[in-house]
């Protein structure tokens, strides 16, 4: 039970960032879809619209423990193409280069705990029966 | 892929930034205390060797398989604890996204500490 505990806590925490980043970014698709212009995003506003719907809708499986295996992985691959995407050798000066390669190695770091959830599952206090 | 070999990439991915962080503080131990005071932490020089040392030694710990829960729930009570003193000021949208990175990156090592470290591990090798 400690453990189904310490994973739904786990689960929790994980998908607040993700919920909180879909709504975000549905509520504000245009400021998404500039911010996708100018990293170079092929589609800006299809994938505005796909990235927002995307963490949202996989947020909510993590929290509700719904598909949470298909949820956690497809998560992981994309906090790894986001953390490449968004952070990678990015920044023009050493200051903000720093802040990248943080946010990066903590984008990598947050994809090995959604690989660590796909491993194990989501535990019984989830909607899934494993 | 097997279970194990999964949360053995896991573990790869979530020491990374521990052992990275744990060991620039504490090779540039200075400027680590100069930035915990800068926080109002106090005795930063005692704080930045101890929290150094924990992010070093609990992320090869993670790495490598060994004593895994209880690094990774010391490592996700450090998470939360430097989220709330680094990312406190909620009024800026980028701290908030900050804060919440950190969480979630807590909620990654509860799931870890759960889980356990796999077979493919010092723990599992020892057994």
């Amino acid at each position: 039970m400690v453990k189904d505990v310490a994973i739904l806590v786990g689960r929790l925490l994980i998908s607040g960032m993700f919920i909180r980043a879909g709504l975000a970014g549905l509520a504000d698709i245009a400021g998404i879809t500039g911010y996708f212009v100018r990293v170079g995003l092929p589609f800006p506003a299809l994938a505005a619209w796909g990235t927002s719907l995307f963490e949202l809708a996989a947020g909510a499986c993590l929290l509700a423990g719904f598909k949470t295996r298909m949820a956690a992985w497809t998560l992981a691959g994309f906090a790894v193409a986001a953390a490449f995407i968004g952070h990678y050798g990015r920044g023009d000066d050493p200051a903000t280069a720093f802040l990248h390669m943080q946010a990066f190695i903590k984008d990598i770091a947050i994809a090995g705990g959604l690989l660590a959830l796909g491993a194990s599952g989501p535990g019984r206090l989830a909607l899934d029966r494993t | 892929m097997s279970n194990s070999a999964i949360v053995l990439i896991g573990r790869i991915l979530l020491s990374i930034i521990f052992i990275m962080s744990g060991f620039g503080k504490l090779a540039a131990l200075g400027g680590t205390a100069g930035y915990f005071g800068s926080l109002g932490l106090p005795a930063p020089m005692l704080v930045a060797i101890l929290v150094g040392l924990l992010e070093l030694v609990g992320g090869l710990a993670i790495l490598f398989g060994v004593f895994t829960r209880y690094s990774a729930y010391a490592l996700a009570a450090f998470c939360i604890a430097s989220g709330l003193i680094a990312h406190a000021n909620w009024a800026d949208m980028m701290q908030v996204i900050q804060f919440q990175k950190n969480l979630a990156l807590a909620g990654g090592l509860l799931v870890l500490a759960a889980f356990g470290p796999g077979a493919i591990s010092v723990a599992a090798r020892r057994a």
